[in-house]
Formats: C-alpha cells, sequence, structure tokens
C-alpha cells in the first residue's frame, strides 16, 4: 500500500477511532465514590431513569444554578440532572421550582415541603481531618445547616489531649437530613470532611465511623 | 429567451436564520432569560408546553406509562411538522444538522460519491431503538441521541461564555484534563465522531441513513400536503438541484417528469433546490388533493 491510499483510506478511520475513544475514556465516574446527587424528589436511579426526559426544565429553573446535566452520553445516564454540591449545593427553595418544573413524574410533584426533601445523607467521612474533632470550634457545618440542631447537632465531650478543653462534635441526624450538601461545601478544608452520600449506605455507617473502617 | 437566473440562496438565508435563532433559544436559559425553558425533547416556550412525539412514544415504551400530561404539547408539534413537510424538523430544526451542514465543504474535499439511502434499513434503525427501549425499560435513543449531545454542546459552550467563571476555572492540567476529557468534552467527541463518519464516509450517514427522529418525521411528511413541486414546462433538465440537494434521489421522480412534486419522504425540506433551479421550475406548494397526482402521470 503506498502512503497516497494509506492517507485517503486509513487516516478517515483511525481519526474516527481516536474521536470514539475520547468519548470512551469520558464515561469514567467522576466522583469516585460511585453515587450520584440527584434534585429534590428524586426516588430512586431506576424510577429517574425511566420517567425523566432529559429536558432540562429543572436545571433552568433552578435559581442557584446547582443542577447541571450528566454529559456522559454512552453511560445510559445522558441527560439526567445532577448536582455537584461542593461546586453549589441545593439551597432548598420553599417553593421548589425544580419540582414544579418537572413535566413528568421523575421528580415527585406530591414533595411540598423542602425540609422532607431526601437526596442523600450527610457523613461525617474524615474524622481524622475533622477541625471540630482536633479541639478547634470550626462548627461551620453545624451553624450552616438549613436544619441547624435537627439535622446536625453538636456533642461535647472532654477534650482528651489537654484534659480540661472540651469538643464540640457535629453529629447528623440521618432521620432530618435532606442531603442538600451545604455543609459538604462550607467545609474550610481542601477534601471536605463532611460529605453528602446515598442514604442506604449512610444509614449503616452510624456516622460515628470513617468510610475506611467500614470497608 | 428565457433568463436563466436562481434564487441566490433566499431559502438559505432563512434556514439559517431560523436555525441561529433554534440556537439562541437553546441557549438562553444560560444568558438569563426565561421565556423558554427546556430542550429539543421537551420544552416550555412562553408557557407551552411542547414535546417531541418519537421521544413521547420512546418515553411510554420504555416506563410504560403514558405521560397523559404530554399528549396536548406533542399533539402541537405534530400538527406544526405535518404542516410544513415532516423532516423540515431536521434541516430548519435540528441542531446537530446545522453542525453536519458546517462540515460538508470538508466532504467535498474528500471527494465522496453522493451517496442513495435505503428506507428500510431507517425504518429497522427507529423499529430497533424503539424495541430497545421496550426491552431495557431505558428510553434507549434519548441516551445516546446526537440531537441532545449538540444541544447540549451549544449550552455547554454558551455557560462557559455567560458566566463569569471561566472554563479553565481551577489550575494546571488536571482542570483542563477535566474538562475536555470528561465534562462537556465528551459531547464535541461524541459529536465529531460521528461528523468524521459523516465526512470520510458517508456524508449525511446519521441523519439520513439512522437518526430515529428524522425517520419519524419522513413517516409524518408521507402525509404532509407541503411538497417541492416542479413546473415540467419550465425545467430543462441541468441538474443543477441534483448537486446540492443532500438526498438526491428524491429529485429523480419529478425530474424525469413521472411526478408533479417530490414524494419520497426523505425529502427534508431544505429548499437548496429551489436557490439552485436556474430555472425556477421549482417551488413549495400545498396540495392536498393526492388524486391530482396521479392525472400528471397519467397524461405523460
Amino acid at each position: 500500500m503506498d502512503r497516497r491510499t494509506f492517507i485517503k483510506e486509513g487516516l478517515p478511520y483511525s481519526v474516527a477511532g481516536i474521536f470514539a475513544g475520547l468519548t470512551i475514556i469520558g464515561q469514567a465516574d467522576q466522583s469516585g465514590n460511585g453515587f450520584v446527587l440527584r434534585p429534590p424528589g428524586a426516588k430512586s436511579e431506576k424510577h429517574l431513569r425511566q420517567h425523566c426526559v432529559g429536558c432540562e426544565q429543572c436545571i433552568h429553573a433552578c435559581p442557584y444554578q446547582a443542577i447541571r446535566s450528566d454529559r456522559r452520553i454512552l453511560s445510559g445516564n445522558f441527560g439526567l440532572p445532577e448536582l455537584v454540591v461542593r461546586e453549589t449545593p441545593c439551597y432548598m427553595c420553599p417553593d421548589l421550582p425544580c419540582i414544579n418544573s418537572c413535566p413528568t413524574e421523575a421528580l415527585d410533584h406530591s414533595l411540598t415541603d423542602a425540609f422532607r426533601i431526601s437526596m442523600g445523607t450527610a457523613v461525617l467521612t474524615d474524622r481524622g481531618a475533622c477541625l471540630s474533632l482536633n479541639g478547634i470550634r470550626c462548627e461551620i457545618c453545624y451553624r450552616v445547616c438549613p436544619l441547624i440542631d435537627k439535622a446536625i447537632v453538636l456533642k461535647k465531650s472532654p477534650y482528651r489531649e489537654t484534659g480540661k478543653h472540651t469538643v464540640f462534635e457535629p453529629v447528623i441526624k440521618a432521620e432530618s437530613c435532606t442531603g442538600c450538601g451545604i455543609c459538604e461545601y462550607s467545609c474550610p478544608l481542601d477534601q471536605p470532611a463532611i460529605q453528602v452520600l446515598a442514604s442506604q449506605r449512610a444509614d449503616k455507617s452510624a456516622h460515628y465511623k470513617t468510610l475506611s473502617e467500614q470497608g | 429567451m428565457k433568463k436563466r437566473r436562481n434564487l441566490s440562496g433566499y431559502f438559505l438565508f432563512w434556514r439559517r436564520l431560523l436555525q441561529l435563532g433554534i440556537v439562541l433559544l437553546l441557549v438562553s436559559p444560560a444568558a438569563g432569560f426565561t421565556f423558554f425553558r427546556g430542550n429539543l425533547i421537551s420544552a416550555t416556550l412562553f408557557g407551552f408546553p411542547l414535546h417531541d412525539p418519537l421521544a413521547t412514544i420512546d418515553y411510554f415504551l420504555a416506563g410504560k406509562i403514558l405521560l397523559l400530561s404530554f399528549l396536548s404539547g406533542t399533539f402541537l408539534v405534530l400538527v406544526v411538522y405535518w404542516i410544513f413537510g415532516g423532516r423540515s424538523f431536521c434541516s430548519w430544526i435540528c441542531p446537530y444538522h446545522l453542525i453536519s451542514e458546517m462540515f460538508l465543504p470538508l466532504h467535498r474535499f474528500f471527494r465522496r460519491p453522493k451517496p442513495g439511502f435505503s428506507s428500510s434499513q431507517r425504518y429497522g434503525f427507529l423499529g430497533g431503538f424503539l424495541l430497545m427501549s421496550l426491552i431495557l425499560s431505558v428510553p434507549v435513543f434519548e441516551s445516546v441521541s446526537p440531537v441532545a449531545a449538540a444541544s447540549q454542546l451549544f449550552q455547554s459552550l454558551a455557560e462557559s461564555g455567560f458566566s463569569n467563571q471561566s472554563v479553565t476555572d481551577g489550575t494546571g492540567l488536571a482542570s483542563i484534563l477535566n474538562v475536555w476529557f470528561s465534562g462537556s468534552g465528551i459531547l464535541l467527541w461524541f459529536v465529531l465522531f460521528l461528523i468524521s463518519i459523516e465526512v470520510f464516509v458517508k456524508p449525511g450517514w446519521w441523519c439520513h441513513g439512522v437518526c430515529p427522529v428524522g425517520t419519524f418525521y419522513s413517516l409524518l411528511g408521507k402525509i404532509s400536503p407541503l411538497k417541492i413541486t416542479i413546473k415540467h414546462n419550465a425545467c430543462d433538465n441541468c441538474g443543477e438541484c441534483f448537486k446540492v440537494c443532500p438526498v438526491s434521489q428524491v429529485l429523480i421522480a419529478p425530474v424525469q417528469g413521472t411526478a408533479n412534486r417530490v414524494i419520497d419522504s426523505i425529502c427534508t425540506q431544505c429548499g437548496n433546490c429551489i436557490d439552485s433551479c436556474p430555472t425556477r421550475a421549482l417551488n413549495f406548494g400545498f396540495q392536498f388533493n393526492r388524486q391530482e397526482n396521479t392525472d400528471v402521470i397519467s397524461s405523460h
């Protein structure tokens, strides 16, 4: 085969192959914990996939632009709405514009109370890094929580290192937590010590163990 | 002697204007406007719900639930495309078709022969996609739709343009890799993959050969009154229309004189042939009476 034939016949397929490869590489799960936060009112991944038409109306209705579209086109979740709370959390609008804009039952229209949202549950995933547990009065996640003293409470215990101070430990009450992610968004650490996880996984953890201890 | 002068891009001008308008409509929420919300699958325009009929069928098959709230919006869209000739969606509205058309000069550079498109292949893809949705309980086509991918591509470009935080927010190679190889970059690679097949292998491979949206609208176009009509006494068989038509097989019957209009519903009503015709034999025409057509054929 001479060079001319090679360029004319072979090159097109390699160009198409490169683009196809890049599309496939991009499907990798970026969040790392295998859990994508869905907007308020989404029941389950399966229910959402069957009912969401990918019309992006919730995305356009969100006043904080917290909801964005899943762009992994071959993953089967293409076009589904997702939240990345470390970038923009859900501020739990009382009138729930995302649910009201949904033309289908993908987002549960019977949900009218923003405090009854359950997108996930916050978990203190990195107890070693949490400033409050290291004796510093950080407590930012407790202060910013829209359900302060309901979803996050402060548990006081003696600080063993000094023997005379108190540790103010943020403890999450899973039954009240909406998974809005304002705590994760506000955590001052480079890698947030508190993270929103799927409610099923968070229930088992009892919030007193690190993720690595759970295995 | 009759003056030979074509319309020099009259319909092309209006078509590009509408295509640009649709792209602007799709990116308008990112710019802060509220009159339009959604995309080409399902949208709210000035409070009116609009739903793509094929998507409604696809979600009905996948979810096994009839979206009753969708019926009015679907009906409105069906009526509009029935009046305007079915596949007019493809050439006048679809953002993927717009990108595909932008790469046509490249296709001419590679000098691929003009392709033909088989209807049975297109119907096969339409049936296959719908059957997969029924079996897998997931709207299969909507999750790989280049129509949605192209509109999301325009939207993500607009978002990075309108918002103050730029695409290169953050520092270093990691953020660049994150944008280009995960995020909205995937959409670009996916669209370029399909475009590269269209450019190198077969022009219009996706739009006229596979796309179930186009196939669905071509079925609607079969009963549509708007067709491209031909005046046989004006046509001098110069062949200019064949050069510009993306699906030139549709022009064979009318130009040869066996029909007085384009019958094959794969025609996208783009108007390229009307623009190119030096004798102005071609034009858009409404014909409700189907009997008239057979009369012309018998008189020849």
